[in-house]
């Protein structure tokens, strides 16, 4: 187990340090001229530019400027926005926790309608109910969460005179307020995540339903809800969680659509704002910030499954 | 953007489908009726975009008399903020949708396979480094890495098909890997080996074959997510849409502010989108119980 | 043109009666009115036509003084508005952002501030009052101002003194990073006699000094261990009305009441809350559901959702300045003033207008329309407003004349993401109307960075497309318009503009202090462009301030709103 983590480990900071490395390079090949954006005037002199370029270190070569960068990440020192000059970490830390909150009400949502259809999806197996059901949720894959989220706004702004409250309020604070400005774009995020979920559920549920235990359980009388609640159910659950590991990247950029949609200011906006300025330090912080959270993410999924079934291990 | 689900499923491929003929064409069809419509429905999306100028009835940046008139006879899906009919710039749209969704594919399709033939066939350092380099393109959430590329590289074709197709290569690759290893362990690859053959020759003539039907399934199941992803870059104005050559993320961007007031400006690219996708979904999922059942449940 | 005249009056009147307060429009005494805008804003800067009195103008007929409000001022309470993008830093010398100036005029202070704001003053009259100075400056000639500071100290809790107001007018001209130099350039010297004196000599006599003064751009006093220190980009610290107290960055700025304000009663509100909304639709359906006290600059499409939506709120509609086209007027095709005119007469104004802002407002020329008393009217330029005309015929004679009868170039423009759809629109639709006399534009879209630094520069070929660029004073005229001797041209002639008879009248009206006379010389300028067509203009629109039932004492202004919220009150 330990040298599996190892290894795992020793994988996860190569794929980071590759990440790295392409970011940093990507990132040096954006046309315009820095100067130009960052004084946000189009009258520069050369002077002038000269001070900007040796703020961002651009008078260095590109690998010193590679480690330089690397070591400040290290001590958690992203640079300033190009723009703003605001801290680049800052920026992101502030944000993560709505960010977060949004996907996490976005996965609440999604499982709270994936399970229950998967499994009676799967006890009904071709069976009108199940055609019904899985025609629904491969139909909920094709909306595009920017389409669905566009339209929580305007409508029930149309109908009701209803939109949810400016701004945003910590969850902490007001959690009435804060879950009343996150649950629409959560709903139109999470939609499409449980169309797969649900799918995975149903063809999960099915797999375990065909187990020696199942029948031997069936056999033993026990009733159906209780089999389904208690055993089935329960071990269906791996390939969704897998499932949804993959996912949560997916998950991750909606953010972007719906933040924005919304005017939520997590980490979503704050990319698309980047890419719109090309603020290339906050552009290169947060996709590196994006790729190690998913790393992670992977990671602590593959030793957990070592962890729970060991035959992974020699794989 | 949400089937890299395949992979979930997919240590085990085996086998040895081979796509069905012509002649059982009719067969599977009466067998898979909503598939089989869905087929229709592509081939119908592919024939429009080829021939949406002579299908379109106006030009799709020409000028009507008619501002946000609803739906009716002479413009049935309406006419947009700037007097250009919908319906035709739906037809022209079909172009940058479908053309940027098929070229992704593509892309990735290719990229995929070549890295997974290799990974699989060779094994060893180059399995490991693939695999890794497959690790990295997958750390980045799928939509910011398009953003993240379309932000250094200007928005053309080839941009937008690569930033779409490079999300979907991972996938490709893990499933063309794990085909290629368990054909690698049929008893007839181990005698062609045996026997002398090139690794070229064993390449081509028996692993590729074998890895066909997979490769076909999980590209029909990406061409909808392609397409999602393209209309989603569109709609955050990173795609290569202009009022010549729109495409249907553009067109909702470009109309938003006039969806309370029209609604036909909402529901008719956003029905075009939905529409394809869905398409390209069910037929990819009819293709896939056919061709190959093992992967039923990705 | 007459035509759509005819049609727009009809639409007109029943908009205008239906207007609240519906005043009559009479001739307002604008001193001089500055123009609000920036280089960096969409055509949403508003602007109203002071008055126009004439009547028949097609300008809107709502922007005269009203009686003042009679109802007691009630202390207290909060009010919360929104704005339309994260300012991109709140610090004043480095930005020429008009998201920065809806801001900083809460938290700092001026020597002179705009009278605008109250329902009493009409939104285009762009008079000053005294801010920090006791009074108006005193002018012993024409080149010396003289300002008696109040007593006073910044919210840290130190004393304002002249010291503070010449450091700050200082680092306008000279540090660095700021972007207002050329404001400021006729500065000579700057004098503290004492403590609470301070006086600006000119380089020349400057007919815009007391505008500049109190201006929207670079006026803004702050003190000297803020500026600069590594807070100045997100936090404000001034001697206005209002504290700021929090930047919850793209979301919210949030202000306290300043206790020690100089000018009693003032402040009335407690707090005050802007809200950062970049989502149009999400703008109406906060206002919608009452979640903010005010909201602006809506077209006209959202402000016939919003009056249908809430019936109960008050509002009032500003003239809305349009964008224009320049071109490369220093080489072939366009060194050829007949291809400039044909490229002005292709363009279908009034469907433009139609599509954007549903027929309403008028074609727009180099100085905008709405600035009564100094503009005129397009219809009003003689012979040359034909050019204004959607004429195709008459375009591909001048075309076929000039010897250029097919034409192929590239059209420069920012995407929508800061200068919003509309502006897109018009591109889109210019496009389709030169197809119509063999004339293609290539539509050529960039990032709004990339195109402010390289297209926004002069750097391109063919034409470029912007919003109205920024004209705080009469003298705007010489940035976009002026070419030196040496051949330096003005900071935005994006047209490469050198005509000796514009340089020589530029020079004489900066130093023209009689309002009539400078009236005559920029007359003479504005005849000039019209008939050469360096920049062809498209048309104004109409913008439409929202604000809730029970907000007393506030009117919108042309430019941007600033202190004037200090005067407002909750009615409850």
């Amino acid at each position: 187990m330990a040298q599996y983590i190892t290894k795992r480990l020793m994988f996860t900071l190569l794929v980071l340090w590759l990440v790295s490395i392409i970011v940093f390079g990507a990132v040096r090949m954006i046309p315009g001229d820095v100067c130009k954006i960052v004084a946000g005037t189009p009258d520069v002199d050369p002077r002038q530019c000269a001070s900007i370029r040796a703020d961002l270190g651009l008078d260095h070569s590109v690998t010193r400027q590679y480690i330089s960068y690397m070591s400040g990440v290290v001590r958690g020192d992203f640079g300033k926005a190009l723009i703003s000059k605001r801290d680049v970490w800052g920026e992101i830390r502030t944000r993560i926790p709505l960010t977060l909150e949004l996907t996490l009400l976005a996965t609440a949502f999604a499982l709270m309608l994936a399970i229950p259809i998967g499994v009676v999806s799967a006890m009904r197996q071709d069976q009108p109910l199940d055609y019904g059901l899985r025609f629904l949720t491969i139909g909920w894959l094709s909306i595009p969460s920017f389409w669905l989220g566009t339209m929580l706004v305007v409508f029930p702004a149309r109908w009701f005179s209803y939109s949810p409250p400016v701004g945003y309020v910590d969850i902490w604070q007001n959690p009435l307020k804060n879950l009343e400005q996150l649950y629409l774009p959560a709903i139109a995020l999470g939609l499409a995540l449980s169309a797969s979920l649900a799918r995975i559920t149903r063809s999960s549920m099915l797999e375990v339903l065909r187990q020696d235990y199942i029948r031997t359980a069936r056999a033993k009388g026990l009733r159906e809800r209780a089999l389904v609640l208690r055993h089935a159910l329960r071990n269906a659950m791996i390939p969704v969680i897998t499932l949804f590991a993959i996912q949560f990247g997916v998950l991750l950029g909606g953010t972007v659509v719906l933040e924005s949609i919304f005017s939520l200011p997590g980490l979503g906006t704050l990319a698309l704002t980047a890419v719109q300025i090309k603020d290339y330090p906050q552009i290169q912080g947060l996709v590196l910030f994006f790729a190690t959270v998913l790393v992670l993410i992977n990671l602590a999924v593959d030793v957990s499954y070592a962890w729970i079934d060991p035959r992974i291990r020699y794989n | 953007m949400t089937t890299t689900t395949a992979s979930a499923a997919l240590g085990s491929v085996t086998g040895h489908a081979r796509p069905p003929r012509l002649a059982t064409l009719w067969r599977t069809a009466r067998r898979k009726p909503v598939g089989a419509v869905a087929g229709l429905l592509c081939l119908a999306l592919v024939a429009v975009a080829a021939f949406a100028d002579v299908l379109a009835p106006f030009g799709p940046a020409q000028t009507t008399a008619k501002r946000l008139k609803p739906p009716a006879a002479e413009h049935w899906m309406g006419t947009d903020n700037l007097f250009r009919d919908q319906y035709s710039r739906i037809l022209v749209g079909s172009r940058i949708s479908l053309g940027i969704g098929f070229a992704a594919v593509a892309v990735g399709t290719v990229l995929g396979t070549l890295v997974g033939l290799t990974s699989g066939y060779a094994g060893g350092w180059a399995d490991l480094l693939m695999n890794r380099l497959m690790d990295t393109v997958m750390a980045f959430p799928p939509l910011i890495l398009a953003m993240f590329a379309l932000s250094v590289f200007k928005p053309t074709w080839i941009t937008v098909s690569a930033a779409i197709g490079i999300i979907i290569m991972p996938t490709t690759a893990r499933i063309v890997r794990g085909a290629v290893l368990s054909v690698r362990a049929q008893q007839y690859v181990e005698a062609a080996a045996s026997v002398g053959a090139s690794h070229t020759r064993l390449m081509a003539r028996h692993v590729l074959p074998n890895v066909v039907a997979p490769i076909i399934v999980i590209a029909s199941i990406q061409i909808g997510n392609a397409i999602l992803a393209e209309a989603a870059l569109s709609f955050l104005s990173l795609g290569i849409a202009t009022a010549e050559h729109p495409s249907w993320g553009k067109m909702l961007q470009d109309t938003r502010q006039f969806w309370q007031s029209a609604w036909w400006t909402a529901v008719m690219p956003g029905a075009a989108i939905s529409l394809a996708v869905l398409s390209f979904n069910l037929f990819g999922d009819a293709l896939r119980d056919v061709l190959d059942p093992r992967l039923r449940g990705s | 043109m007459a035509q759509y005249v005819d049609r727009w009056l009809r639409r007109g009147i029943s908009r205008r009666a239906a207007l609240r307060g519906g005043a009559l429009a009479t001739a307002s005494a604008a001193f001089l009115a500055a123009c609000g805008s920036d280089d960096k804003k969409s055509s949403g800067t508003t602007s109203s036509g002071s008055g126009g009195g004439g009547g028949n103008t097609g300008l809107l007929a709502s922007a005269t003084a009203k009686p003042a409000t009679t109802k007691q001022p009630k202390p207290g309470g909060s009010f919360a508005f929104q704005i339309s993008a994260p300012p991109p830093s709140l610090d004043p010398y480095t930005q020429t952002s008009f998201l920065n100036s809806y801001v900083n005029g809460l938290t700092y202070s001026r020597l002179l501030r705009f009278k605008a704001g109250v329902p009493e003053v009409a939104p285009g009259d762009f008079s000053m009052e005294p801010d920090l100075a006791q009074a108006m400056p005193e002018q012993p000639d024409q080149q010396t101002l003289t300002f008696k500071l109040k007593k006073t100290k910044f919210h840290n809790g130190r004393d304002l003194t002249s010291e503070d107001v010449k450091y700050t007018i200082d680092r306008y001209l000279n540090f660095d990073k700021s972007v207002h130099k050329s404001l400021w350039s006729f500065v000579d010297s700057l004098q503290t006699p004492d403590a609470q004196t301070f006086t600006i000599k000119t380089k020349y006599p400057y007919a815009d000094a007391i505008q500049q003064v109190g201006g929207m751009l670079g006026a803004y006093i702050s003190p000297k261990e803020h500026a600069e220190s590594n807070d100045a980009p997100t936090k404000m610290v001034g001697s206005g009305p209002f504290i700021h107290t929090e930047y919850q960055t793209g979301v919210s700025l949030k202000f306290k009441k300043n206790p020690d304000y100089y000018d009693k009663p003032y402040p009335y509100f407690d707090d005050v809350t802007v809200f950062i909304v970049t989502d149009t639709a999400k703008r109406v359906a906060d206002f919608s559901a009452k979640s903010v006290d005010l909201s602006w600059l809506f077209l006209p499409e959202e402000r016939d959702q919003l009056k249908k939506q809430r019936p109960d709120a008050k509002f009032e509609e500003t003239q809305g300045i349009g964008g224009y086209i320049y071109m490369r007027a220093d080489k072939p095709p366009f060194n050829d003033k007949r291809v400039r005119q044909a490229l002005s007469m292709g363009i279908n104004r009034k469907a433009i207008r139609d599509a954007i802002s549903k027929g309403e407002g008028v074609p727009d020329q180099i100085i905008f329309v709405g600035f009564a008393g100094w503009a005129r009217q397009v219809k009003d330029l003689g012979a040359a407003a034909k050019y204004w005309d959607h004429n195709p015929a008459e375009a591909k004679k001048l075309l076929e004349a000039a010897g250029s009868p097919k034409l192929e170039f590239d059209w420069h423009h920012a995407d929508a993401a800061v200068y919003t759809q509309a502006y897109v629109d018009t591109a889109t639709l210019t496009q389709a109307h030169w197809k119509e006399i063999g004339v293609t534009a290539n539509d050529k879209q960039a990032p709004y960075a990339q195109y402010i630094s390289t297209t926004y520069q002069g750097n391109y070929e063919g034409i470029g497309h912007s919003p109205r660029a920024v004209f705080d004073k009469m003298d705007f005229l010489s940035e976009r318009l002026y070419m030196s001797a040496a051949g330096q041209r003005g900071r935005i002639n994006l047209s490469y503009i050198n005509n000796a008879q514009l340089n020589t009248l530029l020079d004489k009206q900066r130093g023209q202090f009689d309002v009539e006379a400078r009236k005559a010389t920029v007359k003479e300028i504005e005849s000039i462009c019209a008939e050469e067509q360096y920049e062809i203009y498209f048309s104004t629109d109409t913008r439409t301030y929202f604000w809730d039932s029970k907000i007393e004492n506030y009117r919108p202004t042309s430019f941007f709103p600033y202190t004037h919220v200090m005067k407002t009150w909750r009615d409850a």
